[in-house]
């Protein structure tokens, strides 16, 4: 393919070529993703989450943080107008799963989002200008590793105290790495392809070869980063909130209910059956869809 | 090799080094001391003592100074809320317990994970190989806590079979009485599911890859028995990703879960550190960070030295990308 690109005419061929190969690229790993069934079904469950979480206000049945107090840890269609129930306090369970939702949603959203601000470019430079630069970067990134994420995230909030943006701004302290290290991965062996050798050789400027060559081909191995990192960071909004030092209240999160609905257990199923449902699904589906779009987007699996 | 693995050394003191740095500031920039909770009925002079005793009097670059110079000699000091013992006394006493789980889950884990993972690889594409994939993605992507509570609504509230929290051996000796008691069964098995689930994938993996090259199809063709091109020459050779697998997993499940631990009320190590964090008890975090950090480091060196004894052909060193 690079021998016929070059003995064609440069420019117009050169920009033919990358934008056929793209459609290409893209037509088959749609036609890859939807042949599997599982990933389909990941996209699904996705879609729907989705749904979900952005017209939580219109499909609640009540406001997220309305208190009856007359009907307080009612089981599921004990009362009409709650059909799952309601929680410890008397607020209506339904209507706090679905804004539970958008909370994930909003924070895995926003943290990847965060993650792919710092991660991208870190790695890139890195990746791309080697030696001491990279150096410094692989030590940093080598010692953050070495801390315990977990424990990291945990001394951070009680730093800062909990609540929706010291959680994101918390996870997002540690997402990043992941991110980071797959760019420099990229740029290293991109750095090193053929076609960056005969862009170099043809006396392409470095911005274009960045831009033209490195980027759109280090794309998808991120587009899959991504996707798997949505789900991992909802996965430490839930642990955050089901220790207690997440969300705060009154907005809901899955993690946070399934914490307090510990206490009840024994008796009121209800509050520990729904959302460690709703958490499971939304993560299935994600890695469902995510696995999907790896299989989809991985040239050498494509035969 | 020996200066490979000076190297390695040096570099697990340098990001030792590091750790402790960053976790001993930002410990001191969390607003509110330890003793702040009790400055209104203390009075000045008492709590001044209280300070002094401490060490907390100091300048930040002392107080760190002293700590290192003591951590150095493997005194980690005295925890702020409970005096009477030693911070290593403390964190050896809570260990024991996470260490229970930890050694159950490990047997479990691997011997369940192993055991799928072989049966699925060798009968590929059957029903229990997919069967097996999804339930190793279960385990994989469904968090522990909510895996925790499905068995705990099954098995403890529904069938009332298995006490619902608690963990009755107290660590005096290290398994004991857990074989006769059923408490252990479902924070060992909430605790399980995702590791033994990441090790089902990496046995299926490696040893489908295995399966795969010239010479188990030669070894095949010139009659070797079923059992011994699995045990001879699959096995051994599909080797290499499991100790990946061993070598990640194992200092994650002796550190123990801080969600298992407070779904089943265990007294272990995660649980005290969530309590040492709120508490702004500085020596039992510092002790604790140190601690998992150097674990974490250790682990990965011994897991690359692993590499060149399972399989000759890795070598350290030289010319290593990352």
């Amino acid at each position: 393919m690079q021998t016929a690109a070059a003995t064609k005419p440069r420019v117009g061929s050169r920009f033919e070529r990358t934008a056929k190969s793209h459609r290409t690229l893209w037509h088959n790993a749609l036609r890859q993703f939807m042949r599997n069934r599982f990933s389909v079904l990941g996209l699904c469950l996705v879609s729907f989450f989705i749904f979900l979480a952005v017209f939580a206000n219109l499909l609640a049945p009540h406001p997220y943080d309305k208190v009856y107090f007359d009907r307080v840890l009612l089981f599921p269609l004990e009362h009409a107008s709650h059909p799952l129930g309601t929680d410890e306090v008397g607020r209506d369970y339904l209507s706090r799963l679905l804004h539970g939702a958008r909370t994930s949603l909003f924070v895995g959203l926003a943290v990847q989002a965060i993650a792919i601000v710092i991660g991208v470019p870190v790695g890139s430079i890195a990746g791309y200008m080697g030696g001491k630069v990279d150096f410094v970067f692989t030590r940093v990134v080598d010692i953050m590793s070495a801390f315990p994420g977990l424990l990291f995230t945990i001394l951070i909030i009680s730093l800062w105290g909990g609540g929706l943006f010291k959680v994101i701004a918390a996870l997002s302290i540690t997402s990043w790495l992941g991110l980071a290290r797959l760019t420099r991965a990229q740029f290293l062996q991109l750095r090193e392809s053929g076609y960056v050798e005969a862009a170099i050789c043809t006396g392409t400027p470095e911005s274009r070869i960045i831009v033209r060559h490195i980027i759109p081909n280090a794309l998808t191995p991120l587009l899959v980063a991504v996707s798997f990192g949505i789900p991992a960071a909802m996965y430490g909004e839930a642990g955050l909130s089901f220790l207690g030092i997440g969300i705060n209240d009154p907005l809901p999160s899955w993690g946070k209910m399934v914490g307090v609905s510990n206490a009840y257990v024994r008796v009121y199923w209800h509050l520990a059956l729904f959302p460690t449902i709703a958490i499971a699904l939304a993560m299935l589906g994600f890695s469902f869809m995510g696995d999907g779009l790896r299989d989809a987007l991985d040239p050498r699996l494509i035969e | 090799m020996t200066r490979y693995v000076t190297g390695r050394i040096l570099s697990l003191l340098f990001v030792m080094w590091i750790v402790s740095m960053v976790t001993f500031a930002m410990m001191h920039a969390v607003p509110g001391g330890p003793f702040d909770e009790t400055k209104g009925r203390l009075p000045p002079a008492a709590r001044e003592n209280i300070l002094r005793k401490y060490g907390l009097d100091k300048p930040y670059h002392v107080q760190y100074l002293n700590y290192m110079k003591n951590a150095l000699r493997l005194d980690f000091g005295i925890p702020f809320s409970n005096p009477t013992a030693t911070v290593t006394e403390v964190i050896v006493s809570r260990w024991r317990v996470t260490a229970q789980v930890g050694i159950l889950t490990v047997l479990f884990a691997f011997g369940g994970g192993i055991l799928m993972g072989v049966f699925a690889a060798y009968h590929q594409n059957s029903l229990v190989d997919n069967a097996v994939t999804f339930l190793a993605m279960l385990g994989v992507v469904i968090p522990s806590f909510v895996v925790a509570l499905w068995l705990i609504l099954i098995f403890a509230v529904r069938l009332d079979l298995v006490p619902m929290r608690g963990w009755s051996n107290s660590g005096e000796c290290l398994i004991g009485d857990v074989a006769f008691c059923s408490d252990w069964i479902l924070p060992v098995f909430a605790y399980c599911i995702g590791p033994m689930g990441v090790i089902g994938r990496y046995t299926r993996a490696s040893i489908v890859d295995v399966m795969r090259q010239d010479y188990t199809r030669t070894a095949r063709a010139k009659g070797v028995s079923e059992r011994m091109l699995m045990f001879r020459h699959v096995l051994r050779n599909a080797q290499i990703p499991m100790i990946t697998a061993l070598a990640t997993e194992v200092p994650n499940l002796m550190t123990g879960s801080i969600f298992i631990e407070s779904t089943f009320s265990i007294n272990g190590l995660g649980k005290y550190f969530v309590t040492s964090v709120f508490n702004r008890d500085y020596p039992m975090i510092m002790a604790l960070f140190l601690l998992i950090a150097f674990l974490w480091s250790l682990t990965y060196l011994l897991s690359d030295l692993a590499y060149t004894w399972v399989d000759p052909r890795v070598r350290l060193g030289g010319a290593q990308a990352a």
